[in-house]
């Protein structure tokens, strides 16, 4: 009996200290997850980012110091952002916050970042983690604000560093190319104070070759005005002759007498480029060359057109079919040292004195050539000289001006590729005139008088071959029309037409010496050929002066 | 030349004095001798506000330290509206001559022009505006 009570007392004790340590245990885990608790809590609490917990039942259940610091309105009792809603509105300016809600269902778990400017001058990164809470049926929020207002005023204080030197180097590119054409005006005008009195002719001359060298810097600013944005200022096909015709007199003023500058080019060949890039590559090749001769020598600038079987072998394989034209600049000075070719090309690297070049010369020669897809080709060596040779594609003319000949002999003329602007007031001969032009193939604007012209031109965006305008129109007459058209558009040719003599007693408007006129009824043939010789300008005037032929002008009035 | 020019009277709004003489020589050799300058946006405000129907055409510098030509023609075109608009600008690139002409700019003339230039840019915004009045 007695130990039957034993047992049982044994039993109840096991069972007391079972109970006992069951209750002990359950305490420690209790106090365990309270320690973990208050873990988790103090590592909010104290964490450096802005911490936000929207239960699944959209309420906002726990935010930390750095929210409240972030968000003060959250230390207030009837805080608006105690919702879900409330809070990505005003975070998203409702633009967000329908798609949050809807990506919320499909996925369990999303992290998404937003850089947003809360108040003025503060900048938020918002990390925000989106948690489906695997227990319930709605979705756990929780928001995470990253304060980024130091990095971003550190990165904006770097893009400024950046655009200073930027601008810098700009500046010192420019400086370079523009006492280039400093030393042009100031040349000439020195030559000009030589001569002054002894030859009024030089005297224009040399003022005409200034007034060049200052259109050129308005085109370098024009180009400049691009420069962020590297690109070529209206490229377009221009001929390479065109360019190196007026180089020698361009660089005449900065060539020493001993150097002497020999050109050589083929006629006739069109790179897309600019006309000032073009004037700009070969300048700075030259003076290149010319620097390269501190005690004189030769300069020789050649261009030859090239197949692609001939580029040299490095360049094989690029632009098939292709042809090229190789503008060559050799000098025999003192050549470019192996420590310095590998570094010619790269921005801001000179081997001239400070304030004699920005180091941006043959830079921006490569970033041009690339942009017309061509290729730089330099062969040198110490104390022989060098040759620079610029491979450059050839622009295929769609521009065509045939004549061809029928049986009987008759030329036909045919044009194709070109724009003709028409200013006439008689509506019937307007129409005649346009039809006879497009036959030949012309692109035709019409004009009924001088002013309607001026405005058609300014629409107008593509060259424009031929101005052919009556002489006698009302309001703006042909020979004022012409004058303001060869301002703003030089390169146009003008032809006038009248139904008077030139300059006889009939006319009171005086056409200008050299002029192209012809004479009212057109001849078209007439008409065609003279065009065609323009085009190929052979800068022959063409005028047909009808002073002697006035039998004509009483039926037809201009 | 140039009856159509010689009566015009043209407001100059240009902040930099030897600008604003250039642009007064130049008109005058076109004929045109009733000019008025104001220095800056402000100024071309308050004036065309007492003479709006008075001045035939507005030339203005887009590049302005206070106010730029572009924010000038905005509030005179809300102001009063279709007076001939020719704006001198040094810029070239497309974006610029897409924000002037969406504030209502007639013409534009590239810095540096020739007297020539800017007669025929004269007419050219003349005759625009004839146009879009014919049009209206």
């Amino acid at each position: 009996m007695a130990v039957l009570l034993t047992q049982i007392i044994i039993l109840i004790l096991i069972g007391g200290l079972a109970a006992c340590a069951a209750m002990i245990w359950r305490q420690k885990q209790a106090l365990a997850s309270m320690v973990t608790y208050n873990y988790l809590e103090d590592a909010i609490e104290s964490t450096p980012m802005g911490f936000l917990y929207f239960d699944s039942r959209d309420q906002l259940r726990k935010t930390n110091a750095m929210a409240r610091q972030m968000l003060p309105c959250l230390k207030d009792g009837d805080c608006p952002l105690k919702t879900v809603d409330a809070f990505l509105d005003f975070v998203f300016a409702n633009r967000y916050s329908k798609r949050f809600g809807n990506e919320l269902q499909s996925s369990s778990y999303q992290e998404h970042v937003f850089t947003h400017d809360f108040m003025e001058a503060m900048a938020y990164e918002e990390r925000i983690y989106l948690m489906q809470a695997s227990h319930s049926q709605g979705a756990a929020l929780v928001v995470f604000l990253t304060d980024v207002t130091d990095i971003r005023m550190r990165e904006l204080r770097f893009q400024q560093t950046q655009k200073l030197e930027a601008l810098g180097r700009l500046a010192g590119g420019v400086a370079h190319d523009f006492n280039n054409l400093i030393s042009i005006v100031d040349g000439y005008s020195r030559m000009i104070d030589k001569c002054a009195h002894e030859d009024p002719e030089k005297v224009v001359e040399y003022s005409q070759r200034i007034r060049k060298a200052a259109e050129r810097g308005a085109g370098l600013t024009k180009q400049m005005l691009l420069f962020g944005q590297h690109k070529m200022v209206e490229p377009k096909p221009i001929d390479l002759a065109e360019v190196l015709s007026q180089l020698g007199d361009l660089l005449e003023p900065i060539l020493d007498k001993s150097t002497i500058l020999s050109l050589d080019f083929e006629r006739g060949v069109r790179v897309n480029c600019s006309h000032d890039a073009m004037t700009q590559i070969l300048m700075n090749l030259v003076i290149n060359a010319r620097d390269a001769l501190p005690e004189g020598g030769r300069i020789k600038v050649t261009t030859q057109t090239v197949n692609q079987k001939s580029l040299p072998s490095h360049f094989i394989g690029t632009n098939k079919g292709r042809n090229y034209v190789c503008i060559s600049v050799s000098d025999n000075g003192t050549g470019i040292s192996g420590q310095v070719k590998p570094r010619m090309f790269e921005p801001f690297f000179t081997t001239k004195s400070q304030g004699q070049g920005a180091g941006l010369g043959l830079s921006m020669i490569y970033g041009l050539v690339k942009e017309m897809s061509g290729f730089i080709d330099v062969e040198t060596e110490e104390g022989q000289g060098t040759t620079m040779r610029l491979y450059l594609p050839v622009c295929v003319d769609k521009r065509k001006n045939d004549v061809t000949a029928d049986l009987d002999g008759n030329e036909t003329y045919r044009f194709e590729g070109y724009t003709v602007m028409l200013a006439e007031d008689e509506p019937d001969l307007r129409a005649l005139m346009k039809e006879a032009l497009v036959d030949m193939g012309f692109e035709v604007l019409l004009a009924e008088n001088g002013n309607q012209a001026l405005v058609q031109q300014d629409d107008f965006q593509d060259d424009i071959a031929f101005l052919i305008t009556d002489v006698v129109m009302p309001e703006l007459n042909g020979i004022q029309l012409a004058d303001l058209f060869s301002a703003i558009r030089p390169d146009t040719r003008i032809i006038f037409l009248s139904a008077f003599p030139a300059n006889g007693s009939l006319s009171k408007l005086e056409v200008p010496e050299g002029a192209n006129l012809l004479p009212k009824p057109v001849d078209v043939k007439r008409l065609g050929q003279l065009m065609h010789d323009l085009l190929n300008d052979n800068g022959e005037v063409v005028n047909t002066n009808c002073g002697d032929d006035e039998s004509w002008a009483n039926s037809y009035q201009g | 030349m140039g009856e159509l020019l010689s009566g015009l009277k043209v407001l100059i709004v240009e902040d930099q004095q030897d600008a604003r003489s250039m642009l007064r020589h130049m008109l005058g050799e076109l004929g045109i001798n009733q000019i008025f300058e104001a220095h800056d946006g402000r100024e071309g405000l308050r004036f065309m506000d007492s003479a709006f129907d008075f001045v035939d055409m507005v030339i203005c510098d887009w590049n302005m330290p206070s106010m730029t030509g572009v924010e000038f023609l905005r509030q005179l075109r809300t102001a009063d509206g279709s007076v001939p608009f020719l704006m001198v600008t040094g810029r070239a690139d497309m974006d610029s001559v897409v924000e002037a002409k969406s504030a209502g700019v007639t013409g534009y003339i590239r810095k540096p022009f020739s007297h020539r230039e800017l007669e025929a840019k004269l007419r050219i915004i003349l005759a625009r505006a004839a146009n879009e009045e014919a049009n209206s």
